[in-house]
């Protein structure tokens, strides 16, 4: 009988490595395992919940005006749509010979901007500032519809779970479920990856810099308060990125173009509705000496970056989770592993400065 | 008159180029319709004593010797196996010609300027360096090769002397 090589269990341990890691000494804020369950009991999502799986289906099913209905429902249908699609869709000719998928875009497309003229400033008076701010980004996106190509908005995600998250309660890691089970049918931007246009000039890097900085309290501008942080699985290692700065969910497929010449972390190039994503092997990137070339056929998902065109291929995506500042153990030296902001041992796994490994992949292309 | 000349200055400013596409390893890469001189069936190829890593050896083209390099070996990929499919397509880099093994040819396509982006550059071999940019065409990725930086000076010198 032949085994099934595991990768996973190779690297089981890195993750005790990288918890007891001498440079991820907790500051002062740093709690014991117990006062962190305690902490987050409030706060982090319950991977089974029927509203988050509610939100995740919808995610699933309905990417492109997610957010709009799931704003509606969770700011208590203050954002209901001024015009009925029924009535609408009555008024179409039965001779008309538009098929059940115009339909739909039409009526999203409708839905989408009467989301954008109802104005979140005077209908969510429940929101926070920086949720009105996320919505209304949400609400300005183009309407997408792809048929081919399956991605998942974590931007969505991130909007949707900040709302839950107060209301919902925590469990353990180990309940979680993958968030993406199958493939989401999405329409692409319009405007999307131009021909022609230089891989590299796509990226915004900028965009994101201003999430580097560190405060004299020890952790990121970007952890200064709750923040949510997608979970996920990569050569049998939990690693944790906070979704401040993440752009979609790609479904690898066979869609990854080997080439030539570069990094060994560097898988390829993945064709996307957003562009081409450059994919790093996240698990070569992150613990190379652990590394194992199976590792890199397990990959199923490309988590892109947002402001670059970057991805990181992952086994496995679970639910986002809302942590508290003192949930994470922060790294005070960082020179070693620029991208571990920390580890968060409540959820045993590491959590990643993203900004910082856009900022090192940027950094990577620029020198060659 | 007007529309029409600015119409002739677009055309002129983004050429349209083809391209012979090949494949190898699994990937499907381009290289200028315009040096490539024919492709041949797979023959027997003799190796040649001393000759570096990258030469598989020497074939005989209508009374002219002709060097094929093992185009996977140039490019850092894995060993393949020779099959029906297998092709020697005899091209002209620099003013020489040479021989490059292939897994299979596959079309000519057309190609604007405008349309080739620019390669990923993280690179740390030397081999990064013959990708003239990459395409998306016909729901796949042409990787582009710019054979004139396929072999350097000294190497096409080495070449020669066999």
């Amino acid at each position: 009988m032949v085994e099934r090589h595991d990768p996973g269990k190779e690297v089981s341990h890195y993750l005790d490595e990288l918890l007891s890691d001498p440079e991820s000494e907790s500051t002062s804020e740093a709690v014991s395992h117990s006062s962190l369950q305690e902490h987050s009991s409030e706060k982090v999502v319950h991977a089974s919940e029927p509203k988050i799986d509610s939100a995740t289906s919808a995610l699933l099913h309905e990417k492109d005006i997610v957010s709009a209905d799931q704003v509606s429902n969770q700011s208590g249908g203050k954002l209901e749509p001024t015009s009925n699609f029924n009535d609408h869709l009555k008024k179409i000719p039965d001779d008309d010979k538009e098929s059940s998928k115009a339909i739909n875009a039409r009526k999203r497309q409708e839905q989408t901007s009467n989301y954008k003229n109802t104005g979140l400033e005077q209908e969510t008076p429940g929101l926070k500032p920086e949720q009105k701010q996320k919505l209304q980004k949400l609400l300005n996106q183009n309407v997408i519809d792809v048929d081919s190509q399956s991605f998942l908005d974590t931007e969505s995600l991130n909007s949707s779970n900040a709302q839950e998250s107060s209301q919902e309660s925590h469990t353990a890691l180990e309940d979680s479920r993958p968030a993406v089970t199958s493939q989401v049918q999405v329409e692409a931007p319009e405007n999307e990856s131009e021909e022609g246009e230089s891989l590299t000039a796509i990226d915004d890097f900028s965009s994101i810099a201003h999430y580097l900085e560190w405060q004299e309290n020890g952790r990121p501008l970007w952890a200064q308060s709750d923040f949510d942080a997608l979970l996920f699985q990569v050569g049998g290692l939990n690693l944790a990125v906070p979704l401040i700065v993440l752009g979609h969910i790609h479904n690898i497929n066979n869609d990854l173009n080997h080439i030539f010449g570069q990094k060994k972390w560097f898988l390829g190039l993945l064709n996307t509705p957003m562009g081409k994503i450059k994919t790093v092997d996240t698990a070569l990137f992150v613990m190379p000496e652990k590394y194992d070339p199976a590792m890199a056929k397990d990959v199923e998902f490309v988590i892109t970056i947002d402001g670059v065109q970057w991805g990181l291929a992952v086994k496995s995506v679970n639910q986002p989770v809302c942590l508290k500042p003192s949930d994470v153990n922060w790294r005070t030296e960082r020179s070693k592993r620029p991208w571990l902001a920390g580890t968060v041992k409540s959820k045993m796994c590491a959590l990643i400065d993203i900004p910082q490994m856009a900022k090192m992949l940027a950094e990577h292309e620029k020198t060659g | 008159m007007t529309v029409q000349l600015n119409s002739d200055k677009s055309v002129s400013d983004d050429p349209m180029l083809q391209w012979v596409t090949f494949r190898l390893a699994g990937e499907t890469y381009g290289i200028n319709v315009m040096q490539v001189q024919e492709v041949l069936r797979y023959t027997e190829i003799a190796p040649v004593p001393g000759a570096p890593a990258y030469v598989i050896g020497i074939i005989n083209l209508r009374g002219n010797v002709v060097t094929v390099i093992d185009t996977r070996q140039r490019f850092g990929l894995m060993p393949g196996e020779i099959t029906d499919n297998t092709r020697i397509v005899i091209i002209e880099a620099e003013k020489h010609v040479v021989g490059i093994l292939v897994d299979s040819v596959a079309e000519v396509v057309y190609l604007r300027q405008s349309e080739i982006e620019t390669a990923p550059n993280v690179n740390n071999e030397e081999s990064a360096k013959f990708i003239q940019g990459v395409c998306h065409k016909n729901d796949e990725l042409l990787i582009l090769i710019e054979l004139d930086k396929l072999i350097t000076e000294d190497e096409w010198a080495e070449i020669e002397s066999f």
